[in-house]
């Protein structure tokens, strides 16, 4: 009798919203309770850096200069702050980061994704028939994953987009259920996450809601009427959240396609290791993607049951795309040959997803346990007692303390260290040769730093320079023709003061992008460098950046939160729409804000992006007739219309010891598929082989995105060797962003090939 | 009803607890300013050692001249921060007495590279 109260006086406090929501807050503050008390410090961690630099870049913007974070300068030596996959200001939580710093609201995000994660887990979970008492004790199995603690510390802040998934999850399911309200709730969530700089967490829900609605659909197939109702919220959704992240869509969009990202990402996650991640190795349990085991009997117990089969179908998908390669057939593979998802990386990330169903079927496992345990009750058999019960709720309880004991233990393993120091003016900005492993410490600096990493290929000049007394000079063909000084700077906008006596360039230190303009002459790219070709005479003139993608974005993401929010307000007032003029309101709502775009096509004219100058470093084209006449013929064919026409070995004897100059010409038949990389085995009579894999020829573009029939030039950069030693050069083709395979070697030419590997010559050194 | 207005008083607290903790929490201890000599002896320090720094990287990253001066930065950053700590000194100074150098052409044993390849991340990082 005790028991079965105890039990309804914990089912009454969790069915209660605010009391549930002020124990849900109690266990975020709890959890990220490190995270808070040392907030303010910096991460010691490479992506640390960056990811607070973009953060610290708009708040520099918005707090110092009084401007949209449009261009980051301190980054690159210039990037758009739109562009930036990985930036997450444009999301509400930018208001605390104004408030209270960039380092100091880290920790307040994480509390706020935490509790938006336990809040919509239990949702979704009482979505799919889990009772109030299981969905609350469940819900931190999704909310305090390892994951999420983990790139907390590692100050991924971004990635606690994926806390909202959950919700995203149920407005889908709502919507396609018949609830308008739901689809907007997925409208919202799904563009908050990809504005939070969810390119992640966007792309996963897409397949999380393809899930969806399969099983709703298949549930309602009978129903044309509910079918096409549910189809046209899912629309309705989709167009709204695609308005709604329409400022970050668009220029990271543009970027990415003037910038790829060439990753190899063909990693093998084997069961075990799975297991691991999930579950950890010992005791105390830690794991990457920890969802606790004590949790396991009771997600067993109710996946057992034949309505939990898309439950359980479900987290056998995300588990079999998280084990990446290993799988065969490997649907992670399969994914990455479809646009966007082939540029994701890190397959174990579909863990997020499982955890989600995982902490579902654990807190219907308790629901199915109530129902047991009353008829073994009634039948007066054993297990009927209702502290079975109370020992499975126990269990989740202490699970949970496992998942904040893990979050804990993620914090406390992080180095800290001293914040930046403001020592300049923000508008003495200048670029330095700065430094990427702490990135962070320039814009207090004023500076920016040229050397860098994201996981693209940055749009970057390489003339930049670190050691300028002036940001802005003329051009060396234009020394002479009179002199610039720079009048005010800010991130968006330079104002320069020019007395020329001739028609002249002036460069400015930053690199080019179309969305520069100037109030006199015309921008132009300088080596990718800022620049501007100015008349003869004395001139004020002010340089600004307003890409379109950022006006046209802007104005379509108001817009739809604009028609969100009068959606939501009919709804509120009429209803679920019923007639075909209600939903042509709705559907006009929906449509219209995609009218910024072309709002900003009509009005805001940008020049092209030139296409990429396929130069080598000597200035002689990449792409050309024939090999050049110095390199020898070797005709070797490969498998997908790949030959490697000749080669061409230098070594030359500098101070600090030998160099390799070495340059393969390719020749294709065709356009090449995808994720072809090319190997270069440098391997010496003693000592470790040296490795020279790459996917871009001559560092400039990979074979997909090269003409065929011409010679491609692929020069590498010199190549560093050990003195007194012998080598032996082999090179190939593999498919490496794909299967890891080599391309077969068709026909030998003149080489002699070895396991598809071409010997190009031996090195005496 | 009560336990309503008990809820919402317990999720406002709390989030002001969390509010409290995040701004009142105190970062790891910085170090002293640094004097001029002290910039100076730290640029000389940082720099010195970048054309023996930029070979190791070389030949750890043949081939690959974003990689090998990524490499470089990473024990150039090591640099900076030993310093900063031997000396007891702020690593902001450390970072902007590089800075400095370099744009005032201080004197140092070898010219430091002022430019950056442009960023061409490896295929698996």
């Amino acid at each position: 009798m005790k028991a079965r109260r105890f039990l309804a006086v914990l089912r009454d406090l969790a069915a209660a919203t605010w009391t549930r929501l002020a124990i849900f807050t109690a266990l975020s503050v709890l959890a990220q309770w490190p995270f808070l008390s040392h907030a303010g410090a910096m991460v010691d961690y490479r992506d640390a850096q960056y990811f607070t630099l973009f953060e610290d870049s708009a708040r520099i913007s918005v707090l110092k200069f009084h401007q949209l974070p449009l261009w980051d300068p301190y980054y690159c030596g210039g990037i758009y702050s739109l562009g930036t996959p990985s930036a997450r200001f444009t999301s509400p939580t930018f208001l605390l980061t104004l408030l209270f710093g960039t380092l100091r609201s880290s920790s307040l995000v994480a509390v706020l994704a935490t509790l938006a994660g336990l809040e919509g887990t239990y949702r979704y979970a009482r979505a799919r028939g889990a009772g109030p008492l299981g969905a609350t004790l469940a819900a931190p199995i999704f909310a305090l994953t390892g994951f999420f603690p983990r790139s907390a510390a590692f100050e991924w802040i971004n990635f606690l987009g994926f806390e909202l998934i959950p919700w995203a999850a149920l407005g889908l399911r709502r919507a396609l259920e018949g609830s308008m309200r739901g689809a907007l709730l997925a409208a919202g969530t799904i563009g908050w996450m990809t504005c939070f700089g969810g390119t992640y967490a966007a792309p996963y829900m897409l397949l999380i809601g393809i899930w969806e609605a399969g099983e709703v659909l298949w549930r309602l197939r009978r129903d044309r009427g509910r079918v096409k109702r549910a189809i046209g919220h899912v629309m309705i959704a989709g167009l709204l959240a695609g308005g709604i992240a329409a400022v970050r869509l668009w220029p990271i969009g543009e970027t990415l396609s003037a910038a790829p990202r060439l990753i190899g990402a063909i990693a093998s996650i084997g069961p075990l290791t799975m297991l691991q991640l999930l579950f950890g190795k010992t005791i105390p349990m830690r794991g990457d993607f920890l969802v606790g085991v004590l949790a396991l009997p009771l997600a067993l117990f109710a996946a057992i049951d034949r309505r939990a089969i898309w439950l359980l179908t479900g987290a056998l998908f995300w588990t079999w795309l998280a084990s990446g390669y290993a799988a065969h057939p490997s649907g992670y593979a399969i994914l990455r040959t479809i646009p966007p998802y082939t540029m994701l990386r890190s397959p174990e990330r579909f863990l997020v997803p499982f955890a989600l169903l995982y902490a579902v079927l654990a807190a219907r496992g308790l629901g199915r346990l109530e129902v047991f345990v009353r008829a073994r009750r009634r039948q007066g058999r054993r297990w009927g007692s209702p502290w079975v019960r109370v020992a499975a709720a126990t269990l989740l309880g202490i699970n949970a303390g496992v998942l904040v004991d893990n979050a804990w233990s993620w914090q406390r393993g992080r180095t800290l260290l001293p914040p930046p120091v403001e020592l300049r003016e923000a508008s003495d900005f200048a670029q330095a040769r700065g430094n990427r492993w702490l990135a962070a410490y320039y814009p207090s600096l004023a500076r920016g730093t040229l050397s860098c990493f994201d996981d693209y290929q940055v749009p970057q000049s390489a003339e930049l320079r670190g050691d300028l007394a002036h940001e802005e000079l003329l051009a060396n063909d234009s020394v002479g023709a009179g002199k610039v000084e720079r009048v005010a700077w800010s991130p968006n906008r330079i104002d320069l003061h020019a007395e020329l006596t001739r028609p002249a360039r002036v460069i400015v230190n930053q690199n080019w992008h179309p969305g520069w303009r100037s109030s006199l002459g015309a921008v132009t790219s300088d080596a990718d460098r800022l620049a501007v070709d100015l008349p003869e005479g004395s001139h004020d003139v002010s340089l600004t950046f307003l890409p379109r993608s950022a006006v046209g974005g802007a104005t379509t993401t108001l817009l739809a939160l604009a028609g969100l929010a009068a959606i939501f307000w009919l709804t509120k007032r009429r209803g679920e729409p019923r007639t075909a003029r209600a939903w042509g309101i709705c559907a006009a709502l929906a449509v219209a804000p995609l009218s910024g775009v072309g709002l900003a096509f009509a009005f805001v004219h940008e020049p092209p992006r030139p296409p990429q100058r396929l130069v080598l470093p000597t200035g002689e084209p990449m792409v050309a007739d024939a090999p050049p006449p110095h390199a020898s013929p070797l005709n070797v064919r490969l498998e997908d219309g790949v030959t490697l026409e000749a080669a061409r070995t230098v070594t030359r004897i500098l101070p600090e010891g030998p160099t390799l100059d070495l340059e393969l010409d390719w020749r294709l038949a065709q356009t090449a598929p995808p994720g072809l990389g090319i190997f270069v085995h440098i391997t010496p009579d003693a000592g470790d082989a040296v490795n020279v894999d790459h996917v871009a020829l001559a560092t400039l573009a990979p074979f997909e995105s090269l003409p065929a029939n011409k010679t491609l030039r692929d020069a590498i950069p010199p190549i560093a060797l050990e003195p007194n030693k012998t080598y032996e050069i082999y090179v190939g083709v593999w498919r490496a962003r794909r299967g890891g395979q080599r391309l077969h070697v068709t026909d030998n030419g003149s080489a002699t090939v070895d396991a598809d590997a071409v010997r190009i010559g031996t090195l005496h050194l | 009803m009560r336990a309503e207005v008990y809820g919402k008083i317990g999720v406002t607290l709390l989030l002001l607890v969390a509010v409290a903790r995040a701004a009142t929490a105190s970062p790891p201890k910085d170090g002293q300013p640094a004097t001029d000599a002290l910039a100076k002896d730290a640029y000389g320090e940082v720099i010195s050692r970048e054309r023996a720094m930029r070979h190791e990287a070389a030949l750890k990253f043949p081939g690959d001249p974003w990689s090998a001066d990524d490499d470089y930065h990473d024990r150039e950053q090591g640099q900076a921060r030993a310093f900063a700590s031997s000396h007891d000194t702020r690593l902001s100074d450390v970072l902007r007495a590089v800075d400095d150098g370099m744009h005032a052409r201080w004197p140092a044993p070898a010219a430091p590279d002022p430019k950056a390849p442009p960023c061409r991340p490896r295929l698996a990082y």
